[in-house]
Parts: structure tokens; sequence; C-alpha cells
């Protein structure tokens, strides 16, 4: 490039300061959307990317634990440890390695609960044996200092060291407990075990999905640790292709009697971490879950990616331009300097001229002519525009299932109940009896686990038998209403979509060699087996399957449910102990507010950047109406008229923007609230449409951007000077 | 007048009158009346050159008239005088002259002289303007480009004395 | 006959890029209700700058001016806005009509802005394009018309409001001599109608169509009045200039 073009370039730009800037700061924004576009894109569809290259990580780990039985209620695994099982013999996890489709194994490891000493109570964790010479798959990510050598070193994972203060070199406090007998209770204080020593070497990655932190030691130092006690066994398995995991562990499970004490792990349900209200946000915490669950931050951030994402912005900056640029060289000098750009004969636009007959005044015709005379240029600033009243539609969406979930998180799929009873062996109508003795109870619901096969398809479905006063519980419908009548039921979501079923249909239940014909009353979200499940009347499930059918908890509703926590203290006090009561927090809060502060920032950028954007257009049409403003000031236009044109513009755009804007947004809600709900297995519809008021108050906004936006060109066009302008053309 | 006569007789002959009546309908309004005198005048000039020749003619209970005839040389001299470009623009007028003077011989200002000139020439430029979008000039293109060729050159009379008018401001 | 226009003392400097110009150096103008002015002078001289000083289009650095009886100096922009609706109609030498205005709209717009009802800047518009001869143009755009017929409109967009006085900036410049004449003979009727015009112009021949007072102008300053009352008879003017020459 010549310095002389170059020096017309610079000049070019310089003598257009305000519209160099906007662009430039438009452009950086829009790369910059575009990457964080392309970082959460791969972050929701593949939240590891390299990590498990990295680390040649395991799909799944097993873990055999002592004494365990494991059931399933209230939407996760519970394991049960009793005492007369714990000298029970383990179960061979190497059995697993057999499965088709398992690539490599590693393990069994030993393992055990421990806890770390700290000021008040104990941190949780898990401690596994593993050699010096680290396992080729499955093995920890060494981060920070080195692998164990020697017995008196541990190595810690990077969230249990960060949150217990520890660092390299440091001596830490070991305490091996008794497993309790009654199920691992997190956070309670520490009880009578050994305290150990050990000094610190290093820091890693744990790829074993586990909640708990992790620590290892070498295997001697393990032994020496468990003395005389049985250690639990730890198995991974890396799979031919990830996509089978579900298959593999149901074979897994299929190999061990029922109920058997193995956890099965997997990177899938890591998708949504353990703690249920984080669920919905997951793909948006990509470091916070990847703190969470010891893997490095998932590899979204990546050089190739971003050049990719910079030059495509570039791509599509020159695909713009290029058709201007070729049309300005074939310009003859003669032609362009005699009729200058803007002197198109067309006569008024359809908007100005309707503006018009309609008796509008001069200054507004004029201001709407202006803003809708080149159709190209209109159409792109709406375009912007409606961008941005897009995302506002889509906050405002997002604003009005929060204040749905502020009332009830079922919404997400959650259970709606305030108070979760497990029977653990107590009679059921002691049982219901304890609880309704509570005054402030107003609902027992009870609940019992059974898998019946529908319309003959050999896949066992999980049924939700309920009892009592089921049909009221505020469970979130998404067609239908709840089971008020025996031959009844209503299914999951995730049902609905697998096997293509609605309310109103008719299925037939088989168990057991029973058949039995039920019409589906409704569809409902629920996240326990990712919605593949249905919920029946206990009676009419014992009538036609299993008489015996146990009742094995309770969902309870409260008057007020602040007070869940001491009605269930109550209620667990008046049994003696036995029912294991827990209150079930109903607090959104987190959730919304990670997702707040995305969408708001999101908002006002786009926003901002529409702003920016009929700024730019604005202050274009401003210069090359420049005559025009300067012959309308020579007949008479006061500079409170001229502003006023400008401004009219701005706020016709700003109008049509929302009357593209808000169809496209509801269209967009809808559709992202599917996608979400896909993601995380919760179905379709997982948010609420915005309000009507709300959309109405979107007038303002758009009014608001629009008048923000005409400021500083109408400024310009009020300052025009009549006469240099005039002689100019 | 001398070449227009010349002119007129050279497609036929004729007398006085005709002829001032010829050189009315040819300039029409820019040359109205035509002075008999003057053309007799002329012709007598022209006959003492050789140029044209009279005849008697004799008329019953009139004056004898006498009718004109281009001569040969007249029609060369007509010839002639036709293909001669001119080549000096003629300076004759007094006007040139009488501002420049008044300046260098102080006895009168010059910037009063040059106003009582500018106006006089306005004037006339303004009745020249006035017959050009008179009614008597339509259809008379020759008349037009006359009266045209006087407009245009009392115009640039005026830019002169607007150059002038620039001299005496520098001197003074 | 009452004084439209007065102005004393008036300047005007422009500062371009560094250097002062002196566009005018203290000019002192009357206008007479019902003249027909002309200003006269070589290009540079500043009487385009006088004429729009006068309309308000530009501010002096020095002077006054009465018009209409009030003071007019130190008006703001929004006043003089409303002033050259009122009392003021300016044609340019290069028309300067809207482009994106059908005809119609570019006569009615000094009304619309004035407050005027739809209807009636309609019916003013009507009239006047019937005056000067062009109202089957009405509804077309501006570059569909000749040279000529754009003034007319720009004339007709002066006269919407009934101005006090009209001023024109070289409205024959653009123009060839046969168009030329038609609107001076436009401007010459509406003098003869009693509009008040101020004509400004470098060629003699179109400040002849002035009546009685010519302005002449010279590096910023008025040199000379000329006013040529009385009609000479030219009839046969050309007899005497030719016998001149004799």
């Amino acid at each position: 490039m010549s310095p002389a073009v170059l020096k017309v370039i610079l000049t070019d730009l310089r003598s257009r300061k305000w519209q160099s800037v906007m662009l430039f700061v438009m452009l950086a924004v829009s790369t910059m959307c575009l990457s964080i576009a392309v970082l959460v894109g791969r972050g929701v569809n593949d939240p590891w990317g390299r990590v498990f290259e990295q680390v040649n990580g395991a799909h799944v780990w097993f873990t055999a634990i002592r004494g365990a039985v494991i059931t399933y209620e209230g939407g996760g695994e519970s394991i049960t440890v009793s005492a007369d099982r714990m000298n029970d013999p383990l179960p061979d996890l190497t059995k697993i390695g057999g499965i088709d489709g398992v690539a490599e194994t590693a393990g069994p490891y030993p393992v055990t609960p421990a806890f770390f000493a700290l000021s008040r109570f104990g941190e949780p964790m898990t401690i596994t044996a593993l050699p010096a010479q680290l396992p080729s798959m499955g093995g920890p990510l060494v981060v920070d200092g080195r692998w164990l050598q020697a017995d008196g070193e541990i190595v810690m994972d990077s969230l249990a060291a960060q949150r217990a203060g520890y660092r390299i070199g440091d001596s830490v406090e070991v305490i091996v407990v008794e497993r309790p007998v009654k199920g691992m209770q997190l956070g309670q204080p520490v009880r009578d075990g050994k305290t150990l020593r050990y000094t610190m070497v290093g820091v890693a990655l744990d790829p074993g999905f586990d909640f708990a932190g992790a620590a290892y030691v070498l295997p001697a130092a393990f032994d020496a640790m468990m003395g005389d006690r049985q250690p639990d066994y730890r198995y991974g398995v890396r799979l031919s292709d990830p996509e089978k995991t579900r298959h593999v562990i149901a074979a897994a499970r299929a190999l061990y009697p029922e109920g058997t004490g193995i956890r099965a792990l997997d990177w899938l349900w890591t998708k949504r971490v353990a703690d249920e209200t984080v669920r919905v946000v997951a793909p948006f915490l990509l470091a916070d879950t990847a703190a969470a669950l010891r893997t490095s931050t998932p590899s979204a951030f990546n050089v190739p990616l971003m050049l990719l994402s910079v030059s495509g912005v570039t791509a599509v900056i020159f695909a713009a331009t290029i058709h201007s640029a070729l049309r300005a060289g074939r310009l003859s000098p003669v032609t362009a300097i005699k009729r200058p750009y803007g002197a198109a004969p067309r006569g008024m636009s359809l908007p100005a001229r309707l503006a018009a007959r309609a008796g509008l005044s001069p200054s507004f015709v004029m201001g709407i002519n202006d803003a809708s005379a080149n159709p190209v240029r209109a159409v792109l600033t709406l375009m912007v525009l409606a961008v941005g009243i897009i995302m506002c539609t889509f906050t405002l969406g997002a604003e009005a299932t929060f204040a749905e979930m502020q009332k009830s998180t079922a919404i997400a799929g959650d259970e709606p109940y305030h108070i979760r009873v497990n029977l653990n062996g107590y009679g059921e109508d002691d049982a219901v009896a304890a609880v309704r003795s509570q005054a402030e109870v107003e609902a027992v619901v009870t609940v019992g686990g059974g898998t019946v096969q529908v319309n003959g398809v050999a896949e066992a479905v999980h049924v939700r038998a309920v009892g009592e006063d089921y049909g009221n519980t505020p469970w979130w419908f998404l067609e239908g209403r709840m089971l008020r009548k025996p031959d009844e039921v209503v299914i999951g979501h995730g049902m609905a979509e697998l096997y293509g079923l609605g309310a109103g249909d008719s299925v037939t239940l088989s168990a057991g060699g029973a058949t039995r014909a039920v019409t589906i009353s409704g569809v409902y979200r629920d996240l326990e087996r990712d919605g593949v499940i249905i919920m029946m009347d206990i009676g009419a499930f014992r009538a036609a399957f299993d008489p015996a059918l146990p009742v094995t908890g309770m969902g309870l509703m409260v008057k007020d449910r602040s007070r869940s926590a001491s009605v269930a203290a109550a209620i667990r006090s008046a049994s003696g102990d036995v029912l294991r009561v827990r209150p079930l927090s109903n607090d959104p809060g987190e959730v919304i507010w990670t997702i707040r502060p995305v969408l708001l920032f999101l908002t006002a950028l786009l926003l901002g950047m529409a702003t920016l954007n009929l700024l730019s257009t604005l202050f274009s049409t401003v210069m090359e109406r420049r005559r025009d403003f300067a012959i309308a000031k020579a007949v008479g236009m006061a500079p409170r008229q001229v502003l006023a044109s400008v401004v009219t513009g701005a706020c016709f755009l700003g109008l049509m923007g929302l009357a593209l804007g808000i169809p496209l947004g509801l269209y967009v809600t809808g559709a992202l609230y599917d996608a979400v709900g896909e993601i995380v297995n919760a179905g379709p519809d997982l948010g609420v449409m915005p309000h009507a008021w709300m959309l109405l108050a979107l007038v303002p906004v758009a009014l608001a951007v629009a008048a923000l936006g005409s400021w500083a060109p109408g400024r310009l066009a009020v300052r025009v000077p009549v006469v240099r302008a005039l002689r100019e053309e | 007048m001398r070449y227009p006569i010349l002119a007129l007789l050279s497609r036929q002959p004729g007398h006085g009158y005709e002829i001032k009546h010829a050189l009315e309908h040819t300039f029409g309004a820019a040359w109205n009346p035509v002075n008999i005198g003057q053309v007799y005048v002329t012709l007598q000039r022209l006959e003492r050159d050789r140029l044209v020749v009279r005849h008697r003619v004799e008329q019953d209970e009139r004056p004898d008239k006498f009718v004109y005839r281009i001569t040969g040389e007249g029609i060369e001299e007509l010839k002639t005088w036709l293909r001669e470009p001119a080549f000096l623009p003629r300076l004759s007028d007094d006007f040139y002259m009488k501002v420049l003077m008044a300046q260098s011989t102080g006895m009168e200002d010059g910037r009063a002289l040059l106003s009582r000139q500018r106006t006089e020439f306005l004037k006339t430029l303004h009745a020249l303007e006035d017959l050009l979008n008179g009614e008597s000039m339509n259809g008379n293109r020759v008349a037009r480009l006359l009266v045209d060729a006087a407009a245009l050159r009392v115009q640039a009379d005026l830019k002169w004395l607007d150059m002038c008018e620039e001299w005496i401001g520098e001197r003074n | 006959m009452s004084t439209i226009l007065s102005a004393r003392g008036l300047t005007k400097v422009f500062d371009v890029s560094g250097s002062s110009v002196h566009a005018l150096q203290g000019v002192d103008v009357d206008i007479e209700s019902g003249e027909f002015v002309a200003i006269m002078g070589p290009s540079g001289c500043g009487k385009s700058t006088l004429l729009h000083l006068m309309a308000g289009m530009e501010r002096p650095t020095a002077g006054e001016m009465i018009l209409d009886g009030a003071r007019v100096s130190g008006l703001s922009e929004a006043q003089w806005a409303v002033l050259r609706r009122k009392k003021i109609g300016f044609v340019f030498q290069s028309f300067n009509l809207l482009n994106n205005l059908s005809v119609a709209a570019n006569v009615e717009l000094p009304a619309l802005l004035a407050g005027v009802k739809g209807k009636d800047a309609a019916n003013k518009r009507r009239e006047l394009l019937e005056r000067l001869g062009i109202a089957d143009k009405e509804h077309a755009v501006p570059s569909q018309l000749s040279g000529g017929q754009q003034q007319r409109v720009a004339l007709a967009r002066a006269l919407v409001n009934a101005p006090e006085i009209l001023m024109a900036d070289e409205p024959t410049g653009n123009l060839d001599s046969k168009t030329r004449k038609g609107i001076l003979d436009l401007l010459r009727q509406c003098n003869a109608a009693g509009q008040t015009i101020v004509l400004v112009t470098h060629d003699a021949r179109v400040a002849a169509v002035a009546r009685r007072r010519i302005l002449h102008m010279r590096d910023g300053r008025v040199t000379d009045e000329t006013r040529t009352d009385g009609r000479r008879d030219v009839k046969g003017i050309l007899g005497s200039m030719i016998a001149q020459e004799a």
C-alpha cells in the first residue's frame, strides 16, 4: 500500500472521528460477543472438551461401598449403610471390565472416607491409594508440586487444597473416621477418629466426578491409615464410545443383584452438578463447575478457536465492504462531483408520505423521510435494534420465570414438597400419623417406588407411586393436569418425549405379568430419571401389580415454608430419631443471581450496541443531508424543529425495531427455553414468557434508546451553517 | 450608412425614399425613423466616389426623382468591405479620454465623473433592455442583434468604469 | 413610503484557516417598501454576504439592523428562523430546492413551518404556482424540472408566506438567456404588484430590471449609488450610434 493511499485512509478516518471510533467499538464488541458465543456454545455442548484427552480420564467411576444399599428417592441416589452388612463381601468390580464398550479400566483402587481437620468442622474427603507410578488412564493430573514418592506424603485435589488453604509443603491433618452407620451426613462435627499427619507435596485434578474432596497417598501409607478396617474400592472405565455411557452403566448394574452398593459416577452426570439449584446454570458456570469437579476449566478457551472467530469477523467485514469499495472505484469523477450522494431523486419514502398525509408537521415528516429514504441502511439499523429488543424480551422472560421460581422451583422440575421424609423402616401408618399430628403440616404425600413396562416396551420405567394428599401437589405441568382417579396417571417430560405420549393418551402398563390400562391426564416436569417416570396412585399400583409395594418416604407441605426446618426437627424427634427428615430448600436465589447478572450484562451490551449503531447511522444521514438541513433552515426551520426532525426519525426506527424485535424475541425466548431444557434434560418450555405489561414497558425503553442515539446527531444538524453548507453543494 | 445603402442597392436600384423605407424595414425599431436628409447626403458621397450612378426619371405631375444604381466599382467596393475583418476596437469615444484626463489634470473630480458616466450608461442600458424586451422587436432578428451589440458594448464600458474606479481608489 | 429595512455599519469578518477576510466593511443600507433595489459588484465584493446578513443567515461582526421597525441584532437562531418564515423570502442562484420533496411540498414548506394549516397552505401554493405558470408541475420532483422551472418553484416558495422583502442572490446565474428573461419578467411583475425586492448580481443587464436604485459595491463597501429615474427614448438609438461612427 503506497504512503499516499495510506494517508487518504487516515485522513478519511480522522475526518469522521466519531464514526470511526464507534465503528471500532462496535467491531470490538461484535468480536467479543462472537467469541463468547463460541465459548458458551462449546461449553454448553461439550464442557469438557479436551480435558479427557489431557488426563486420559475414565468416563465412569464405579465405587463399591462396604455395607451399603443404594436406593433412589427424591431424584437422587440414597446410600444407606447398615451395620449388619459391613462385613458382607464387596462385589467384584472387575466384572464391569468385561462389558461391551469398555476400552480401558483403572483400578480397583482402595478408597476410604476421611476428614480434613479444620478449626470448626471437618471437610469430607475421599482418600485413594495410588502407586508412585501414576496409572496411564484415569489418574489424577498433577498441576502443582509433584506426585507421591514417600509414605509420609499426600497429594490433594485443587478445590480441597483451596478450601482448606493448604499450600505445598504444609502439614495436613487427616482424620480417618468410622463410617457412620446411618449414612454419610456432610458437615457433621468430627467424631472419634484417628488423626494422622502428612506433608502435602502436590496438587492435582481428580477426574473422579465425586463431590467430596480427593486426596492420595501411597498404598503402604493407606494400609497404615486403615489399620484393620476394610476399605471401599473404586474402579474406572474408559469407553470406546462415550455416548454409550448410560448403556454401560445399565449393563454394569445388571451384573449385580438389586440394591447392591455400587455407586456409578459418570461424566454425563457432571453436567448437572450435584447441587440441584445450580443445575440449570451449569453451562454458564464453566469455571466454577470445573473447580467444583476438580477438572481443569474446559478448553473452550482455545487459541485456534479465537483466531477463527477473529478471522470470521474480518471475513464478514470484507464481504460487507467489498461491494461499496468496488463501486467507489468504478465511479467516474465528473459524475460523482456533479451529483453528490443522497441526491437520488426518488421523492419521499412511503412512511414519510403516509406521515405527510396524516398531517404531521413538516419537521416530523422530514425526520421520518431521512430515516427511511435509504432502505438498506434503515433495514440494517432496524436489525441491530431488533437484536437489542430480542435480548430485552428474553431477559424479561427470564425475570418472569424467576418470579415463578421464587414461588416454587417445581418449574425447574424439582420436587415441590417442603419437607422430605425417609421412612427408614418406620411403619407406614405410624409415619403418617406422626406427621399428621404436626399441626403445621398441611398435606402429606406418601411415596413409594416401583417399575413398570409401558405399552409393551422392554425397558423398565420407574413409577412414583403416591398416596394420601397428592392431588394438589404443585408439580409444574407442561400439559393437562394432575391425576384424580385411580385409572389416571401423569407422565414426566422425558417419557412424553421418549414415547411420544401426551395428555389424553391411553397406555398399557405391565409388570410381573399383570397389565393395566390407564389414561394420561397430564405431562409434568420431573428431574428424576430425566423425566422418564410415571406418577400413579399407590393404591392403584398395589391393586394392579404389587400389593406389597412399600411406602419408602413422604413428601410434606407445610403452612409456612420458612418454618420447614423446625417442623422437620419436630417430626424427627417425635419419631424418636428414626424418621430421616429433611427440609427441601426452595431457594432459587443462587440460580437467579448467577443468571441475572449475565443476562443484564448481555442486554446492556446489545442495547448499547443498538444505540451506537443508531448514532452512527444518524450521523451519516445528517452529514449527507447537510444541504437539506441548510435549505430548511434558510426557509425558516427553527433549531427546535431541526432537532425534532432528527429525534423523530430515530423514534420511528426505534418503534419499528420494537415491532420487529418483540415477535422475534418471543420466538427466540421460547426456542431458548426449549434448548436449555434439552441440555439439562428437563424438557421443553423451561420458563415462562414475558408478561404483556413488561412488553409494553419496552416502548419507553426503545424511545429512550432512540432519544439517546439522536441527541448528538441532532445537535450536529442544528449547527449546520446555512450559508457555507449551501455553498458547498 | 454607406455600406448598408450599397448593400441595399446591390440587390436592386431605388430612389431616396425607397432606400429610407428599406432601411427602416431592415432595422425595425432599432433605427426608426431613418433621416432622409442623411440618406441623400450619403447617396451624394457615394455618387462622388463613383460607387453609384444616378438616373433621372421623369414623372408626370411630380418633380423628377432620381433612381440610384450600384456600379461595378460599387460592387467591388462592397465585396472588399465585406471581406475585410475588423481588428481594432474603436476607442474613438470621448469618454475614455475624459475619465483618464479628468484624473490626471485634476480639474474634475474623477469619482463624480465616473458616477455620472455610470448613471448615463445604466440609463441607456436599461432603455436598450426595455427595447429588447418590447413587442416591437419580435420577429426582427437583425434588429435584436444590433441592439444586443449595443447593450454588450455598454456593459463592457461599465466594466471598464469599474476598473477606473479601482485605479482612482488606489491613487487616493 | 416606509423603510422596511435599515442597516448601519454592517461589518463581517470571516476567519478562514487563520487569516481574516473582511467581507463587509461598514455598509449602510435603507430599503423602502415597494422598492426594487439591485446590488451590483464584481465577485468577492461582498454583495452576497450583505444579502445573507440582511436575511439573518449570517451574523454581522458589527453593525445594527432594523427590520420592519424591530431591532434584529442579537436575535437567536430560533428567532431568526421565525423572522425568515414571516418576513423574508429568499431565492438562490442554485435554486436550493429539497430534492426528495415534490414541488408542492417544497412550496408549502415555509407555510407549514410557520404553523399554517395544511389546507390553507395548499391553497396558497396552488395560487402561486398558477401565477408563476407551473401549476401543472405540482407533483413533480425538482430533478424532473428544467432550471427555469425550478427557479419558479423557488420563487413560489419564497412568496408563499407573503414576505415583506424578497431577496434574490443571482437568481438567473444558472439559467440561459431565454429563461433569464422569463424570471426577470416575473420579478418585475411581483414588484409591480407591490413586493419589495432586493436583487444581487454581477451582471449589469440583469440589474437593469431593477427600477431606480442600483447600489455598487467594491471590496466590502458601497462605492456608488445610481438612480435611473425616467426612461430614455431609444427608439432611434441605433441611428444616433451609427451616425456617430459615420
